[in-house]
């Protein structure tokens, strides 16, 4: 027997009790849309009966004037909503398309004028916070400034005054400013360089008059990095001429000096160490900050100076490489702009023309330099000469023929070298002389100098000059024939003892060795001298290369030297022997003693040729 | 049989000792084991602090090692090839047990890196020079050193794999002012180094360091074996680097 579940059961009976209640099924059902037909009859004909809305609440019937006039005031007031509201939706959409088109042309302005910075190099750099555009103005924050636009100002003279605020650590900057522009619009910007940090950045601006009043407040974020960078300027004058330094190119002659100028500015946001200045062209560099840091913002100014020594441009430029703190980004360099002379050739007259000023003091004493006669010098002493030659003329002058009988040889030093002396420029040659035996037996000398000035083809002629003459008195403190003279820390040449008063300047020494020749080491490209102690020596006679040069006696010494001048100029390059054939003093115990001594002169090429090297 | 295999061993041992004695003599120190007895070799420069360099006076011979009898390797001379004054950088001395003393000297010239010796009266008196220029080829800079601290530094053009800077101790032999080549630029310095892979070069492949005219390639390895810098920083170079100063190449 098949099993039911319980809800079939339910089913079941619930058919049984609706059987015995209703009789049959079909009857019930005729029941049911008899009641609906009666229920829908009622409901049409309530609807054909009631009143309309107008006229619910009447007290009284209408009359069909009445209902046609309400009617057509009814038709015109939709008329007038449905055109107010076309209206408004054409404002509104006009309104919509304005303020569309205004921000479009913010946005345009404001990338015209990011498009217009980054052409100029401005950097902008870490900027967190874009402002929203206002209708008269809007401002950019960067970390290099803050950049307002101003529009829709009435034409005429606007005057708007804004204030800038940065808060970071410690105190707030706050950039207050006033601008005044003519039109109805334009840009300004605050110029700022803010250190590496975040920032909360608050600029306000506010205008009123020329019949306009109104004012922004804009809050923003900012973070700046380290961005280490300088700038470098070059600027010059000549001297003697305008005072002013300047970018611009200047006319100068052939022997002027131009002094320049070159102003680093720091314009990054950390410190820098200024390294590896360069200006190939410019000599005597002095100023800069040395080992110190350059603040952000700060200046300096390194100065140096070029000799005009030929026609034509003379360009200069400058560089400069900056380093910041450790971890605070990488070394920076920057490069002048290049300044120019156009130098013109030599003046019209040329006057080559110079000075001498010869001073003198005993090393080691409280005097200083003294064209004054030295007195109560002694023997052993070092007389120092300061010499100072000054270009008095018109054109360089490139200065030889030294010749100072008392300056010991080997103690010359200083002057300008093989570079030409610029005009109204001066330079000082130093020498030294030990006072000895000789200048004691005379009691006082007196000695000057001589200087040949050169100036360049076409200056004119070579002018030669000597200095004032100086005095020193050897007074004879020791007795003739005894004492001792020892060397001198400054010249180092003489060491001797000697037995007998001294005759002609020549000294009798006990040994009668030959002396040897001095002379110069390495490459000779210029006039030199060879000397030889003059000491026991009755005459010497140079020979270059086989070749008799000249013959010296004892009476052509000077400061116990014999010496002759070489010019190089006609020795081919290569090596090339000089020899000096020597003829000692007959004593009474010897006879007149003759040997030769030899100096290799090595002349070489000049030093500036082209290289033979690899490249 | 047994007689045969005795002479095997014995002459394995033979063999084995004289390959040490081989390996023995090899590794002594050539310098050492031909100085002569008694020298009292003292070091007169260090290369970084102080050194000595000095023209020759003579066109003396250089030997191996501070004796006339000595292996000759070459002998000094008085030109460069730019006809410049030769210098020679001296290294060390040796006081013999006869009183003489003998200079070592850097000797430039193929391969590089030569020492010899030559009698001290071969060459004139000795110039002092203080610190030394340290090319560093993987970093591609120069920095010179003076008293213990960097004096100049500057980014440079080294050799290309091809033409490659020797590495090595070499010293500035000559300051030169260049002329109608701008590819030198404004100064050039010779040094006693030569390019390993250009011995017909003119003047026989000498390395400079000089300026350049394409500083667009510095730093880089752009040259034939010489060291380039930016013109601003030969010139500057040029100006504080004294003849005769060591250089080392890394």
């Amino acid at each position: 027997m098949p099993i039911r579940d319980n809800g079939e059961q339910q089913r079941r009976m619930r058919a049984q009790r609706d059987l015995h209640a209703c009789g049959r099924p079909g009857r019930r059902l005729a029941l049911t849309r008899l009641a609906a037909l009666v229920l829908l009859a009622g409901l049409v004909l309530a609807a054909f009966m009631a009143p309309t809305g107008q006229a619910r609440g009447a007290r009284h019937q209408r009359s069909p004037e009445e209902e046609a006039t309400i009617v057509a005031a009814t038709e015109a007031r939709q008329l007038e909503r449905e055109e107010r509201k076309q209206i408004e939706r054409e404002e509104q959409a006009a309104a919509k398309a304005q303020r569309e088109a205004e921000i479009e042309a913010a946005r345009t302005q404001r990338a015209a004028n990011k498009r217009a910075r980054s052409q100029q190099g401005g950097a902008r750099r870490g900027v967190q916070n874009s402002s929203r555009p206002r209708l008269n103005g809007d401002v950019e924050f960067t970390c290099t400034g803050v950049t307002w636009n101003f529009k829709e100002f009435p034409e005429g003279t606007n005057t708007v005054i804004t204030v800038y605020k940065l808060f970071g650590e410690g105190s707030p900057v706050i950039l207050p400013k006033t601008f005044t522009f003519t039109g109805s619009s334009d840009e300004a910007t605050t110029p700022f360089n803010a250190p590496p940090g975040s920032y909360n950045v608050d600029a306000w601006a506010k205008w009123k008059g020329n019949g306009l009043k109104g004012s922004f407040d804009i809050l923003g974020k900012l973070t700046c990095g380290p961005a280490p960078a300088l700038s470098v300027e070059k600027l010059q004058r000549i001297k003697n001429g305008p005072p002013t330094y300047t970018t611009s190119t200047l006319n100068g002659e052939v022997g002027d000096t131009v002094e320049y100028e070159i102003v680093v500015t720091n314009s990054g946001n950390v410190p820098l160490t200024l390294t590896e200045f360069s200006d190939p062209n410019c000599e005597g560099v002095s100023g800069g900050p040395g080992s110190a840091e350059l603040a952000p913002g700060a200046k300096t100014t390194y100065t140096c100076t070029r000799v005009l020594e030929s026609p034509g441009p003379h360009l200069n430029t400058a560089e400069v490489q900056g380093d910041p703190p450790y971890g605070d980004g990488n070394p920076v360099s920057s490069t002048s702009n290049t300044v120019t002379v156009e130098t013109s050739s030599l003046p019209a007259n040329p006057t080559p023309a110079f000075s001498i000023e010869k001073l003198q003091r005993i090393q080691g004493g409280s005097g200083s330099y003294t064209t004054s006669e030295l007195t109560g010098a002694t023997i052993g002493q070092t007389v120092e000469y300061e010499i100072v030659v000054t270009n008095t003329g018109n054109v360089p002058l490139t200065l030889g023929s030294f010749s100072d009988p008392k300056c010991d040889g080997g103690t010359v030093s200083g002057g300008p070298g093989s570079a030409a002396l610029p005009v109204g420029a001066s330079t000082t040659y130093t020498c030294a002389h030990l006072l000895d035996a000789a200048d004691q037996a005379a009691g006082s000398y007196a000695n000057a100098v001589s200087i040949t000035g050169t100036p360049p083809e076409g200056g004119g002629l070579p002018v030669s000059n000597s200095s004032n003459t100086v005095v020193v008195e050897v007074p004879a403190s020791s007795p003739n024939g005894t004492g001792s003279t020892t060397g001198s820390a400054s010249s180092g040449v003489l060491s001797s003892t000697f037995s007998e008063p001294a005759k002609s300047g020549v000294l009798a020494f006990a040994s009668a060795t030959l002396p040897k020749l001095k002379g110069p080491q390495g490459c000779v490209r210029h006039s030199f001298h060879i000397s030889i102690k003059s000491a026991g020596v009755a005459s010497v006679t140079f020979y270059m290369d086989g070749h008799k040069l000249k013959k010296l006696t004892a009476k052509n010494a000077h400061k116990g030297l014999l010496t002759i001048a070489v010019n190089p100029d006609k020795l081919k390059v290569g090596v090339h022997k000089l020899v000096a054939k020597i003829t000692m003093i007959a004593t009474a115990s010897t006879k007149a003693k003759q040997g030769s001594r030899m100096v290799r002169i090595l002349r070489c090429s000049s030093k500036a040729l082209t290289p033979k090297f690899t490249g | 049989m047994g007689a045969s295999s005795v002479g095997l061993a014995r002459r394995c041992w033979v063999g084995l000792v004289l390959l040490c004695a081989l390996a023995i003599a090899l590794m002594a120190p050539p310098a050492l084991a031909l100085t002569p007895a008694g020298a009292v070799i003292t070091r007169v420069s260090d290369l970084q602090g102080i050194s000595h360099w000095a023209y020759p006076d003579t066109e003396a011979l250089v030997h191996a090692s501070p004796s006339a009898h000595a292996r000759v390797i070459g002998k000094l001379r008085f030109l460069t090839g730019d006809e410049q004054a030769e210098l020679y950088i001296a290294l060390a001395s040796a006081r013999l047990r006869s009183g003489r003393t003998w200079i070592q000297i850097e000797f430039p010239g193929r391969p590089n890196g030569q020492t010899g010796w030559v009698p001290r009266t071969a060459l004139e008196a000795f110039h002092t020079v203080d610190g030394y220029l340290l090319v560093d080829r993987s970093t591609l800079r120069a920095t010179l050193f003076r008293d213990g601290g960097a004096i100049f530094s500057a980014p440079i053009g080294v050799g290309k794999p091809s033409t490659v800077t020797p590495a090595g101790h070499f010293y500035v032999m000559e300051k030169l002012i260049t002329l109608n080549a701008p590819v030198y630029g404004p100064y050039a310095l010779g040094t006693s180094a030569y390019a390993p892979t250009l011995q017909e070069w003119p003047g026989g492949g000498v390395v400079g360091i000089h300026g350049t005219d394409e500083p667009q390639l510095i730093p880089g390895r752009p040259s034939h074996g010489c060291i380039r810098m930016r013109n601003a920083d030969i010139t500057r170079l040029w100006a504080i680097i004294d003849l005769g100063t060591p250089i080392e190449v890394t």
